[in-house]
């Protein structure tokens, strides 16, 4: 307690010093004068009585001295003293400071935007009750798709206690919203009762979904996401025990989500959530349909995620054996994986933020390398003044601290500046926006990243502050006052150029790493995506969903639906085609798969597996819309009806895989089409290939193609698809026509996800962009700092060396002899730290090759071009000042000193 | 002068201690003149060290200062011990007791052996 307030007050006497040193004066003054009246009075002449009081007093300078240190901290009054001195000395060599704290602050911000992201993405506590337990299960396939998991199988894992503490899943789905209001297109999730108590998530106002919603039923309830509430109820909490029409369904909402709650999926923000209603059995009943979701978890503390997977897998072996024939193929296949959720909800993402880390941390560690190479340089020709202040009685250790000072002053003001460009790097990337990395609007300057600026700022201050620290308080004083300030700093020189050489190393790697996915992206872009995106506007729609849906009468509207509202869009202006389509790639689908078989008889169920094939209703003009080529036989005609033969038309894998290319004229069976000459709803049907085309990318260009057939919409109808409009011009100028044309046909249709093809491909190549350009803009700095490392040594080496230069030309060297000797220095390292570069990168290529595409992670080519490239810029920072020493005068040279 | 002796390190911050505790308020000039004269002048105070110290124990709160005029009507800085000061006086002068009559009880022993 007693030292907490001498400390408070000496630390307030830091800042008090001229009143405290003001009131010092006048206290001695008056005890001087108190001394000076006692001498008189003993009788002493007024000269002597005050000569005496003098010689009592003592040093006053002393005195103020000692009085000084006990006022303050002695220990923040050096630093204070230190920081005075050390922005004197900034302001002194300006170049300097403004180098210095320019290129950290680039290097602290550039790092401090790149862990924003990673903090928000990888790092900061999900929004949930013990967000570390909480757990994704999935299935995966060998492709990596996939993930859900049957409902019987997450109910054996609730009804066996292990190995989750408890279990819960969803299933995404849309809804028509209908009633009051215009109808709109929802975003739903059916979530099992006890998904919100598993989160930790309490509704804001109204109640969580009870066990007894969740049986199959009982009258269907809703949540309402806080959004929705406020936009169409103007969060009147009135709307709790109203009734809902989703999909034409009476749902009674039972309460409103928090406003911050956010779902555990990273595309997925639903608006409203339903009770999943499904059977909650743990048995397959033969081979009824069973529903498949998405599993959360949460494990109990003492196990371990491997622990859980483990127990997880052997109980499911056991379980292989209930499962359905068909389904048991498939089961085999995939791998159940217990994932963090944090990590799930990452994605993709997380791969390159780690990355981009990693390469921003060595842009700062190179700019760090720079920032001591110049304080080197610094520290070198402040020899003399290092040694007359150890002369003077200056301990190492404070000549140490006074440098360290100096450093941490440049890191701090560096700090300063790099927040602010992190802070303006933050706002770009929020303002940006991009739909496929949703993340991104949570980025922020939160204390965390604050704190870690602050941490990394003074580890570049100790980084580049410790060897000049060090070597300058080394100074021996004899040697240093006796020589000159240009020589005998020697001893320098290998550190030195150990930091370049580590600079150029590190420069290699980044730039070869960004070489890479440069490359990558280049092979991407020269993928064929099957289409051409270019003046092609889409849009969903969602027909209302009849009572009793399928059957020919129940598909009328959607027929009415195209024979009437495609003509419209066809005459807008500017339209070239207009078509309808069950599939578009590059965006959300609820894609429909058949089973195509070859010969009359239905295949064993074990194979059904390799024949389920995506299937697409399209209108005769999709394919010119779309620009994909028709590459043999035809594409669809208006003839192509529900009277006319079944026809389809295949991708080339198709054609491929089953025909072996040659698929024209073939037939195959399947449950496709309903409505032709010869179909009938419900039953399999032989379908003509009529037409081949090329293969479309339909899950990003990335992404291997499948087999693929197309059917007449007509012959397959079905409620939900898309709008495809091909315009002469900009396709943006349609929507407005496009949503009128629908709501003349019937005004309750939800039109919604408009956007142009163009944009979709770019958004869907975003993640790989954004990568690639922020490494290469890395690398880039990594290269260019690197280059101002090397021009700072040679340029430094050839001024230590002038003299010797001289002699030499004295002699009679010649430029060429000279410029040798400049370049060789530089040569040397630039081999060195290339070498160095180049080893490290083969060391890390396994990191970078889940990154490429199409280009090997050790790419000769790429390491070559990025070493040549590299070593052309070092070699051009270094000629300057080598050129520069063949222009010594040896008469200047020899005269100097 | 220069016979006289320096006050043993610790000591003075007793002494000013004890001097204000039977002056009441007093300058730090009257403070090192009245510790001069209760050692008969066989200690010599260093003014430079007074300072310091009387800052010393304000900031521990064992003295309190104020500006006040004194006698012919001078201002000066008047020193005064607070309440736990005078705990502290007690304690410090304790402590001295013992030790000096520890340190007394060895010398007694050295002669009886000697």
């Amino acid at each position: 307690m007693r030292h907490l307030r001498v400390f408070v007050r000496r630390l307030a006497g830091l800042f008090r010093t001229d009143r405290l040193d003001r009131e010092l004066a006048e206290e001695i003054e008056s005890n001087l004068e108190l001394h000076i009246a006692d001498n008189l009075r003993r009788g002493m002449s007024a000269a002597e009585a005050r000569r005496q009081a003098m010689i009592r007093f003592g040093g006053l300078e002393a005195t103020k001295e000692a009085y000084r240190d006990q006022r303050g901290l002695p220990v923040l009054d050096v630093l204070l003293q230190d920081i005075r001195y050390g922005l004197r000395g900034l302001k002194r060599s300006r170049g300097f400071a403004f180098t210095a704290v320019l290129t950290l602050a680039l290097g602290i911000g550039a790092t401090t935007a790149i862990f924003s992201a990673v903090y928000a993405l990888l790092l900061r506590p999900l929004p949930y009750r013990d967000p570390g337990r909480l757990v994704w299960v999935a299935a995966l396939q060998r492709s990596g798709f996939g993930g859900a998991i049957p409902e019987p199988d997450m109910v054996a894992w609730r009804e066996r206690g292990r190995p989750f503490e408890s279990v819960a899943g969803y299933a995404f789905n849309e809804y028509n919203l209908t009633g009051a209001g215009h109808s709109v297109r929802l975003q739903g999730a059916l979530v099992s009762a006890n998904f919100l108590s598993l989160l930790g998530v309490t509704p804001q106002i109204g109640r969580d979904l009870a066990p007894a919603d969740d049986r199959p039923g009982s009258p269907p309830v809703v949540l309402l996401s806080d959004a929705l509430w406020r936009e169409r109820f103007s969060a009147d909490p009135r709307v709790l025990g109203t009734t809902l029409f989703l999909d034409s369904t009476a749902h009674t909402v039972i309460g409103v989500l928090p406003p911050r709650f956010r779902f555990p999926e990273m595309a997925g923000v639903p608006q409203v959530l339903l009770a999943l209603r499904a059977p909650g059995s743990s048995a397959f009943h033969g081979e009824a349909p069973f529903v498949m979701l998405q599993v959360i978890a949460r494990i109990r503390p003492p196990d371990s995620l491997a622990n859980v997977q483990a127990e997880l897998e052997s109980a499911q072996q056991a379980r292989l054996s209930i499962y359905p024939t068909a389904f048991v193929l498939a089961a085999r296949e995939r791998k159940l994986e217990v994932i963090p959720l944090q990590r799930h909800l990452a994605g993709d993402s997380r791969k390159p933020l780690i990355v981009l880390l990693a390469a921003v941390g060595l842009v700062l560690l190179i700019a760090c390398a720079n920032i001591a190479n110049l304080q080197l340089v610094r520290a070198a020709a402040r020899r003399h003044e290092a040694a007359v202040r150890g002369a003077l009685g200056g301990t190492r250790m404070r000549l140490a601290r006074q440098s360290l000072t100096e450093s941490m002053l440049v890191s701090a003001l560096a700090a300063a500046g790099g927040l602010a460009i992190a802070a303006f790097a933050i706002d770009v990337i929020r303002g940006w926006r991009p739909p496929a990395l949703p993340w991104l609007a949570s980025v922020a300057l939160d204390p965390y990243v604050f704190g870690f600026t602050m941490a990394i700022a003074v580890l570049a201050a100790v980084f580049f502050g410790a060897a000049p620290a060090i070597i300058g308080s080394r100074a021996n004083l004899m040697d240093a006052m006796k020589t000159s300030s240009s020589s005998g700093v020697r001893h320098q020189g290998p550190l030195r150029s150990a930091l370049v050489t580590g600079e150029i190393a590190l420069a290699l790697v980044l730039l070869i790493s960004s070489g890479l996915l440069v490359r990558s992206f280049l092979e991407l872009i020269r993928v064929d995506p099957g289409f051409h995106p270019q003046n092609v506007l889409t849009a969903s729609v969602q027909l209302p969903v009849q009572q009793s849906p399928g059957g020919t009468n129940g598909d009328r509207p959607i027929l009415a639906f195209a024979s009437q509202v495609l003509p419209e869009l066809r005459a807008l202006p500017s339209v070239r085609y207009a078509a309808l389509a069950q599939r578009l790639p590059i965006q959300q689908n609820h894609s429909s798969v058949t089973l195509v078989w070859f010969g009359p008889a239905l295949p064993p169920r074990d194979t059904w597996l390799r024949l389920r094939t995506p299937l697409v209703g399209v209108t005769p003009d999709f394919f010119r819309a779309m620009g994909t080529s028709v590459v043999q036989g035809r594409a669809f005609t208006d003839d192509d009806d529900e009277r006319s033969p079944g026809v389809a038309i295949v991708n080339r894998t198709f054609a491929r895989q089953f025909f072996s290319g040659d698929a024209l004229g073939k037939r195959f069976h399947s449950m496709a089409s309903e409505h032709c000459a010869s179909c009938e709803p419900g039953k399999p049907t032989d379908l003509l290939v009529v037409g081949i085309v090329a293969d479309v990318h339909q899950r990003g260009v990335d992404i291997p193609v499948e087999p693929e057939i197309y059917v007449p919409f007509e012959q397959a109808p079905r409620a939900d698809f898309h709008v495809v409009l091909a315009s002469y011009g900009n396709p943006g100028a349609l929507s407005a026509g496009l949503r009128s044309a629908i709501f003349r046909f019937d005004p309750h249709i939800p039109v919604y996800d408009l956007a142009t093809l163009e944009e979709r491909l770019s958004e869907s190549l975003a993640q790989r962009w954004l990568t690639m350009f922020l490494l290469s803009a890395f690398a880039t700095l990594a290269m260019l700092l690197a280059a101002i490392g090397v021009y700072g040594v040679v340029s430094y080496a050839v001024v230590q060396r002038v003299q010797e230069i001289g002699i030499r030309m004295a002699m009679g060297a010649t430029r060429q002899d000279v410029l040798r000797l400049a370049m060789g220095q530089q040569a040397r390292l630039i081999l060195l730290g290339s070498a160095l570069g180049l080893m490290m990168a083969l060391g890390l290529s396994s990191i970078m090759s889940s990154l490429l595409y199409g280009v090997k992670a050790r790419d000769f080519t790429t390491f070559a071009v990025s070493w040549i490239v590299l070593t052309m810029v070092a070699l051009m920072a270094g000629a300057a000042p080598a050129v520069h020493a063949t222009r010594v005068d040896p008469c200047v040279a020899l005269r100097n000193e | 002068m220069s016979e006289k002796k320096d006050i043993r390190q610790g000591t003075l911050a007793l002494m000013i201690l004890k001097t204000l505790e039977s002056m009441g308020s007093l300058h730090a000039y009257g403070i090192a003149r009245r510790i001069e004269q209760i050692s008969g002048d066989t200690l010599a105070v260093q003014y430079g060290t007074i300072y310091p110290l009387l800052l010393k124990l304000e900031q521990e709160g064992h003295v309190a200062s104020d500006w006040t005029s004194s006698e012919n009507n001078r201002r000066a800085k008047y020193y005064r011990l607070t309440r736990s000061g005078r705990k502290e006086l007690e304690r410090e002068a304790s402590e001295w007791q013992e030790t000096t009559a520890v340190v007394a009880r060895f010398l007694a022993l050295g002669k009886e052996q000697a």
